[in-house]
C-alpha cells in the first residue's frame, strides 16, 4: 500500500499498519457476527447497496453503544475502519478491542487534525471508515452535525453510504433478551463538489 | 447544503421515523449529491 509522504509520522505509521491489520479484522468480525446472532434479532436491508470496493464512508445514526459492531457485523464484503472516542481505548471493556481491531482515535469538542487525516488518507486507500456525522449519541432523533464527514468525504471524494439503525437504543434494557434491530443500507451517494472548492468552502468558515 | 442533505438521505435509511428528529420531514433534494451505483464505484 503506498502511503502519502506528506502525512504526519503518526498518520503514515497507522496507513503502512493497515494490510498488516487484514487477518485480525477477519477474525475480530466472525466473532462478533456470532455474537450478534446470539443477541439480536436483526433486519439488514439495502445489502445491495453497499459498495464492494473504492472509498466509501459508512454514515450511521449513533442510537447506542453497539452501533457500530453492528454495521462492522452487517457488512461482510470488507472491512469496516471504525473511528472511535478516545475515551474508549481508555476503557477496559472495549479499549483492548478497539487496539487490536485496529480503529482510530477521536478527541470530541475539538477539531482533531490527525483523526480528520486518518480518515482521509484511509478512504485514499480504498476503504471503508465509519462516522456517525452527529459525533455523539443521540437515541431520541437525529440532529445537527459536525461538520467532519462533509470535510473528509469531499478531500477523499468518496462514497457516502447512509446506515440507517434503529431499535438498538433498547439493547441495554432488553439485555439479556434478544432486541430486535433494523438496519437499512440506503442510496449510495458522493458530493457533486470537487475536493478543493469543498475545502475552501470550509476554511471560509 | 452538503451536509443537510446528506443528513436527509440518513434519515430516509432510518425506519423508525421517530428516530428521524430533525430531518423527518425535509424534503429530499440533490443539488448537491448525486446518487451512484454502487457495483460501479
Amino acid at each position: 500500500m503506498a502511503v502519502d509522504s506528506s502525512l504526519s509520522p503518526a498518520v503514515r505509521d497507522y496507513i503502512a499498519r493497515q494490510p498488516n491489520l487484514g487477518w485480525r479484522r477477519t477474525i475480530f468480525n466472525s466473532v462478533l457476527r456470532l455474537v450478534v446472532r446470539v443477541l439480536i434479532d436483526f433486519d439488514v436491508t439495502g445489502i445491495e447497496n453497499i459498495p464492494p470496493r473504492g472509498p466509501t464512508i459508512l454514515m450511521m445514526n449513533h442510537i447506542s453503544a453497539i452501533d457500530p459492531g453492528l454495521c462492522m457485523a452487517a457488512v461482510r464484503r470488507r472491512h469496516v475502519v471504525p473511528m472511535s472516542k478516545v475515551e474508549n481505548f481508555r476503557s477496559p471493556v472495549w479499549g483492548p478491542f478497539l487496539w487490536w481491531y485496529g480503529a482510530y482515535k477521536v478527541h470530541r469538542g475539538v477539531v482533531d487534525r490527525e483523526a480528520l487525516m486518518n480518515s482521509i488518507a484511509l478512504l485514499k486507500s480504498g476503504l471503508m471508515i465509519l462516522i456517525a456525522p452527529e459525533g455523539t449519541r443521540s437515541p431520541h432523533g437525529l440532529q445537527e452535525p459536525k461538520d467532519g464527514m462533509t470535510y473528509v468525504a469531499t478531500k477523499a471524494d468518496a462514497v457516502i453510504l447512509p446506515a440507517g439503525l434503529s431499535g438498538a437504543q433498547h439493547f441495554k434494557h432488553r439485555f439479556p433478551r434478544r432486541t430486535p434491530v433494523q438496519l437499512h443500507f440506503g442510496r449510495p451517494f458522493r458530493f457533486k463538489t470537487g475536493g478543493a472548492r469543498a475545502s475552501h468552502a470550509m476554511s471560509c468558515r | 447544503m452538503m451536509t443537510r442533505e446528506s443528513m436527509i438521505q440518513l434519515a430516509l435509511a432510518i425506519r423508525d421515523p421517530a428516530l428521524r428528529g430533525a430531518y423527518a420531514d425535509l424534503p429530499a433534494t440533490s443539488e448537491t449529491i448525486e446518487f451512484v451505483d454502487p457495483q460501479t464505484v
